[in-house]
């Protein structure tokens, strides 16, 4: 269950944005859905704790995050909410087995017996523990992408925020990796939120639909209907992107 | 050093690599500190901060002398304070230590804040939301990231450091055996007019340096060879060559 009401105004280099985010999702997969600079990124930056919002409220299955009305801000660092960037920020000097065991080591980096094992069992599930010993730079993207979701999950988080998981892969692959992290999600059981522009993750993960429009959530569409449904998820995305102009352009 | 043995002819030497030496790692620990507190600040409060710091690179070495006399002398603002704890600072090779480290803290402190600040913001938010605290994140992700940059600007500085002359000369004096630095020989021996002594000291002390430069230049290319293979996709970020440019300007 995540409650989310956040307003935050930011000074750009093109003036100011003004973000305006309220959805209340008990679903297990969220998908943001809008053009980029819409303000996606910034929401998920919000609900990880990486930016202040300037005023609202964030929770997670009754654990209030951040309340401006009571001055709670819990730093990202307790907030348990897994973050994965978009190009991953695997940290380039760890090989994937101190990168999976970065949140079980302590603070001079050294893992014991017990994280180590954790960390090889999590790369073991995500299939890529014969690379326990490379560099990132020596994997290819998927195989980033499978060691920064087994480093996410290693820290336990309550919730997986993804932002645009599958944008930096070809498309051949990106279809695979579609398929494979959506099963291998479903092993978790912990909510996912996507950030995407794809119409086909949509269509893939989408049980809730929320689409962002200059920094305003201007639809929240339960999307379980249309959920791996192919040609009827997009016939129902593009009535709604066409319904939204019509009513952006009225306005 | 007992008075009545000859001084050995290798003395400066090894009083200018001692004193640069322990001045290089004073600089360092305390000049990471400084960068890392610093770190992508812009209030006017630490614009002001990274003034003073960076001043001991443009003030003439024999103002800042002037200035470390007013603190640390007999009759300065510590040396009372300095008595009582029997560190005697004037006329000794201790005095040289801290010249030198007030010279070349600039040099370590502006190569540090460049090389951390060139660290990619986003490993340092991974690691946040990995639940690392701001030490872990520091000792673990920036420090390995930027230690190149940091290396070479300590690098610079141990080189800076064995050419003090000013500063050394107003606080530990010029006394041969005691404290009495290679560039402070080179000018006894050229005043005494003995210049094969001179140039043999002018000419080991530019082999010195220039191996330090070819050094520490050698470490900075190396970091942009490896940065373009482990940088992240987005080519933004990431500057390479800023630590070695801020210094060397």
């Amino acid at each position: 269950m995540i409650s989310l009401h956040v307003q935050k105004k930011l000074q750009g280099p093109r003036g100011t944005f003004f973000l305006k985010a309220d959805v209340e999702s008990s679903v297990s997969h969220m998908v943001f859905f809008g053009a980029s600079g819409s303000g996606k990124t910034l929401t998920l930056q919000m609900i990880a704790g990486l930016i202040t919002p300037d005023e609202g409220y964030i929770s997670v299955d009754g654990d209030v995050l951040y309340d401006s009305k009571k001055r709670i801000n819990r730093p990202a660092r307790t907030r348990h909410v897994g973050y994965l960037l978009q190009d991953y920020a695997l940290f380039p000097h760890l090989s994937a087995l101190d990168n999976v065991g970065f949140s079980l080591s302590g603070t001079f980096g050294r893992l014991d017996r017990d994280a180590k094992r954790r960390a090889h069992e999590l790369l073991e599930r995500f299939e890529v523990d014969a690379l326990w010993n490379h560099l990132p730079a020596e994997m290819s993207g998927g195989q980033r992408q499978r060691v920064a979701l087994a480093r996410a999950l290693a820290a336990e988080p309550r919730i997986l925020l993804l932002d645009e998981p599958f944008s930096a892969l070809d498309p051949l692959l990106r279809v695979r990796m579609r398929g494979e992290i959506r099963s291998l999600l479903s092993d978790w059981q912990i909510p996912v939120t996507i950030i995407t522009h794809d119409p086909d993750d949509v269509e893939a993960f989408a049980d809730l639909l929320v689409f962002f429009s200059e920094g305003h959530i201007c639809r929240c569409e339960d999307w379980t209907p249309n959920r791996g449904k192919g040609e009827r998820s997009r016939e129902a995305l593009l009535n709604l992107v066409q319904d939204i102009d019509r009513e952006q352009k009225t306005a | 050093m007992p008075w009545d043995l000859p001084i050995p002819p290798w003395f400066p030497i090894y009083l200018s690599l001692k004193v640069a030496g322990l001045a290089t790692l004073i600089a360092l620990v305390t000049g990471l500190a400084v960068a890392r507190l610093q770190m992508r600040r812009k209030s006017l409060y630490s614009k002001v901060l990274d003034a003073l710091c960076t001043l001991p690179m443009i003030l003439p070495p024999t103002v800042l002398g002037y200035y470390l006399i007013l603190i640390v002398g007999k009759r300065g603002i510590l040396g009372d304070w300095l008595a009582a704890m029997g560190i005697e600072l004037i006329f000794s090779w201790e005095g040289a230590v801290v010249a030198a480290t007030v010279v070349v803290f600039p040099l370590i402190y502006k190569s540090a804040r460049a090389a951390l600040e060139s660290v990619d913001p986003r490993y340092e938010d991974a690691a946040r939301t990995l639940g690392a605290s701001e030490a872990k994140i520091f000792f673990l992700v920036t420090l390995p990231l930027a230690w190149r940059g940091i290396l070479a600007g300590s690098m610079l500085a141990f080189a800076r450091g064995m050419g003090e002359f000013g500063a050394t000369l107003m606080i530990a004096g010029n006394i041969p055996g005691r404290t009495q630095t290679l560039a402070l020989a080179i000018y006894d021996a050229f005043q005494a007019g003995d210049d094969p002594k001179a140039l043999s000291l002018v000419l080991l002390t530019s082999f010195i340096c220039l191996s330090i430069l070819v050094a520490a230049d050698s470490f900075l290319s190396a970091r942009i060879g490896r940065g373009s293979r482990t940088r992240l996709g987005s080519g933004k970020g990431n500057r390479p060559a800023a630590a070695g440019s801020e210094v060397s300007s």
